[in-house]
């Protein structure tokens, strides 16, 4: 399948101009949230497609595989998805991998796999477009006043981690939403949870709504802790928190029973608790609840059936295939190994594909070998 | 008799055989309720107590019995008999054996054919004296003392009660134990695997008709394994060595629940490699490799996932590619699992994507139904994957060289299949004796082992059986 006949390297010819389009339409959305229709994203995605298959060697190559050219595509369906498995082989990048401003790093903590995945970034400033139209939208606008916030991060700065997209994000949000009390109380593997306490303290003090960033593990973990000690707080009404990742294999943590302690403990009521969706492999986030996350319309999702990758009708539970034009400079259309369905453009996330149980007496070497060589992990 | 006690005499759908045990709710408490991988729901009683130890104590009475009114000529006759039913299609047995794998397991019945085939090559009457014979050269030892010199004589006894777990195997292999037992005069009580638990209870059944007493000598259901329950509290307690075929979870799960003086033989998840030499006709080699690949599905630990060759991977791949096709319309291809469709996407995109990075990693596949999957791998790779019809293929420098990458696998290789050789096969047979693997063999028979073969690399008959030594005055 290796294809002689790569493309040349360096910054595809229109990669520019694609892309400052993309931001502009993105903050538009921002501030007027147009649906937008059909065929002005099968109309981006032909652009991206066709960009993407000339100046990404790697997905270039995987197309020629495949015999899909430009022509073939009329819409995002029609662009053949990348198995996130590449991720953790080669850069994914249009142009010179070099080129690249970051790199963000798959966590490798659900299926304990050796490689981690890596997202190269050439244009940060379409993440930075796409996250804080998104986060504004679904996060924000739920607060009372909808300007800048007061917000308590629980994710390390970026400078911390300097692989996750989580940690850009956080920043990003602080940056453009937070006010001068904004304050970060991670670092490194811990919380600073007094300091976080005296946070929602002096949120009570002075009634004006405040938003949480974090992990769902790590607001179990806080809440857990609220719990114990009796501790209870009432923020101002019109607080937010936002939560995001999954379980990473912690069959304890249970989303809902967090969500409730949020609101014992914190007066946080559910409908303003977010759930976040998001990868390192999109530059996009969906938010809501896991039973229903919406995006804006630059990321569109489907489900397909795991066996024959048709794609299965609303509501019936496949394997999600993502497409975010905010990775114009990687690969757009992304093929996860999440199960879900979609119905109205809302997704419902159902957890990984579990992993391929053992057949037979035939024994699988990987989890040999690997407690041979030992393994990493970080997270998102 | 109610629709329950037909229930507890064994049916296609409720998975037992529980000879001369009365329902009722001193004996079983409901129902167990399993599933196969392939969907097929059973149920098995969930006994009591009382109900797993009258169950217990029927199998050590009618091994007792069958001790002193069966010969060991008539026991290989009566397994030879009820396992040549099993296998023959023909016959209403053969039938319901092949529906049993059929539903049980989504095989399409040339794959259950030919695997009961296969299988009843070594539980014939041939063949289980021929075990017998090659690790006792004087079978009476299993009657009665035998005189092994002019002042001493032997006798060799299997358990009273012998409990054989099955969490995971080849379809057949629970069978096999069962005759082992059998051979060793022992009572067996059998804990059925999930994935395929209805072909060891049919042939119960079958042996029962052969031979009542060595029907009731058997025993043999269903519980979740997870679950503390009276049948493994019971039956471990009365068994006096347990044999476990499974993965490490179920070695570990029965270890656990061992008495400290309680002899656990393990059987556990084991590994085929291939390897084609030089100076071989790559095209009959690969139609051997694609029928060892596809026998049954690749499950066995008998089937190679690692394929080593000293000439360019590329050259037998685009061999192996259309002797797979073949072997695939040949057999028929059963349905994918979601997970194991996910699992062979991811493993395609992993490889192909490695070699865009410049490396001379390849796949070689068939298209999106996933049916068979090549992936060269450069360098070569070790981890094998338990997906249907997938191998790792890689070049390897030398026998030498073979032997030094595979060291990380010692002890962990079932099979070795070569494919030419010459002068080199000495060499590789030393090697893979380094690597205590415990049978080489031609590709295209690495998936059928003779029926004397040394399981794991042990005796069949023997680690079951204890000596009594009698030294005449």
């Amino acid at each position: 399948m290796q294809d002689d006949a790569d493309p040349p390297g360096g910054e595809p010819e229109g990669f520019r101009v694609l892309a400052d389009e993309l931001k502009r339409e993105f903050r538009s959305w921002m501030s007027d949230p147009v649906v937008w229709p059909a065929e002005r994203v099968d109309e981006l995605a032909r652009r991206t497609f066709a960009l993407q298959v000339s100046g990404n060697r790697a997905y270039g190559s995987y197309c020629r595989r495949l015999g899909v050219a430009p022509p073939a595509v009329h819409g995002w369906r029609d662009v053949p998805p990348v198995p996130t498995a590449a991720f953790r082989e080669v850069p994914l990048v249009v142009g010179e991998p070099r080129d690249a401003v970051l790199e963000f790093r798959t966590s490798g903590t659900t299926r304990g796999s050796q490689r981690r995945g890596y997202h190269l970034v050439r244009d940060p400033e379409l993440y930075r477009a796409s996250l804080t139209a998104t986060f504004y939208r679904f996060v924000i606008t739920k607060a009372a006043g909808r300007g800048r916030l007061p917000i308590a991060s629980l994710v390390p700065p970026f400078d911390q981690a300097p692989h996750s997209s989580l940690s850009w994000m956080a920043d990003a949000v602080v940056e453009r939403f937070g006010t001068r009390n904004s304050e970060c109380f991670a670092a490194g593997a811990g919380v600073d949870w007094p300091g976080a306490g005296r946070f929602l303290a002096r949120a009570e003090e002075r009634g004006k709504p405040v938003c949480l960033f974090g992990t769902t593990l790590a607001f179990d973990e806080w809440t857990r802790r609220l719990m114990e000690t009796g501790r209870r707080f009432r923020l101002p009404d019109g607080s937010v928190a936002m939560d995001t990742g999954g379980s990473k294999g912690r069959d304890y943590l249970i989303r809902d029973e967090v969500v409730a302690r949020l609101h014992s403990c914190l007066g946080l009521p559910p409908g303003n608790v977010v759930n976040e969706f998001g990868m390192t492999e999109l530059l996009s986030q969906r938010y809501g609840t896991p039973e229903a996350l919406v995006a804006p319309p630059w990321l569109r999702t489907r489900s397909l059936d795991p066996v024959t990758l048709e794609e299965l009708p609303e509501g019936e539970t496949g394997i999600l295939n993502h497409f975010d034009l905010a990775n114009a400079g990687s690969v757009c259309s992304v093929l996860t190994e999440d199960l879900g369905s979609v119905a109205g453009g809302r997704v419902r996330w159902e957890g990984r594909v579990p992993g391929a149980p053992p057949r037979g007496c035939s024994l699988a070497t990987a989890d040999l070998l690997r407690s041979q060589t030992g393994t990493v992990g970080e997270d998102r | 008799m109610t629709e329950e006690n037909a229930e507890i005499r064994g049916g296609r759908r409720s998975v037992f055989h529980l000879p001369g045990l009365d329902p009722g709710p001193r004996m079983s408490s409901g129902w167990f309720e399993g599933a196969t991988p392939a969907g097929l729901r059973f149920r098995a009683p969930n006994l009591t107590s009382e109900g797993a130890s009258r169950a217990a104590d029927r199998v050590s009475e009618a091994a007792a019995l069958a001790q002193r009114h069966r010969t060991l000529a008539q026991v290989v006759s009566a397994a030879a008999e009820a396992a040549g039913r099993l296998v023959d299609p023909t016959s209403c047995a053969g039938s319901e054996a092949l529906q049993v794998l059929r539903e049980e397991l989504a095989w399409p019945e040339s794959v259950a054919r030919e695997t009961l085939l296969g299988m009843g090559r070594i539980w014939t009457e041939q063949a289980l004296w021929e075990v017998i014979r090659s690790e006792l050269p004087d079978p009476a030892v299993l009657e009665g003392f035998s005189p092994s010199s002019e002042s001493r004589a032997r006798r060799a006894s299997g358990p009273r009660l012998l409990l054989q777990v099955v969490s995971a195997n080849v379809p057949g292999v629970a069978v096999t134990g069962v005759i082992r037992a059998l051979l060793c005069r022992s009572g067996v009580l059998v804990k059925l695997p999930e994935d395929g638990p209805g072909l060891v209870v049919l042939f119960a059944r079958l042996l029962a008709e052969a031979d009542p007493v060595l029907g009731d000598a058997v025993a043999a259901t269903w519980w979740p394994s997870a679950l503390e329950c009276p049948l493994w509290q019971t039956w471990v307690a009365r068994a006096s060595r347990i044999v476990v075929y499974g993965g490490k979870a179920a070695v570990e799960g029965v270890r656990g629940r061992a008495r400290t003086d309680q002899d656990v033989l393990a059987y556990g998840p084991k590994l085929g490699v291939a390897v084609v030499l030089p100076d071989m006709d790559l095209a009959p080699a690969a139609r051997g490799l694609a029928r060892d690949i596809c026998a049954y599905e690749q499950q066995g630990c008998v089937s190679p996932r690692l394929i080593f060759t000293l000439g360019p991977p590329a050259e037998l791949a685009q061999e192996l590619a259309p002797a797979l096709s073949g072997e695939v319309a040949r057999l028929g291809l059963p349905p994918l699992r979601p997970e194991e469709a996910v699992a062979i996407r991811s493993l395609r995109a992993e490889v192909e994507f490695r070699g865009y990075g410049g490396s001379a990693s390849r796949v070689v596949a068939s298209g999106e139904d996933l049916a068979w999957t090549i992936l060269i791998d450069d360098p070569p790779s070790l981890e094998s994957v338990s997906l249907p019809r997938v191998v790792r293929l890689s070049h390897i420098g030398s026998v030498e060289a073979l032997r030094e990458s595979l060291r990380p696998l010692e002890g962990r290789i079932q099979v070795l299949g070569y494919a030419g050789g010459g002068g080199q096969l000495a060499l590789l047979a030393e090697a893979a004796a380094a690597l205590r693997v415990s049978r080489i063999t031609p590709v295209g028979r690495m998936a059928w082992p003779p029926a004397d073969w040394r399981h794991d690399g042990r005796f069949q008959l023997l680690p079951l059986l204890d000596w009594t030594e009698w030294e005449v005055e």
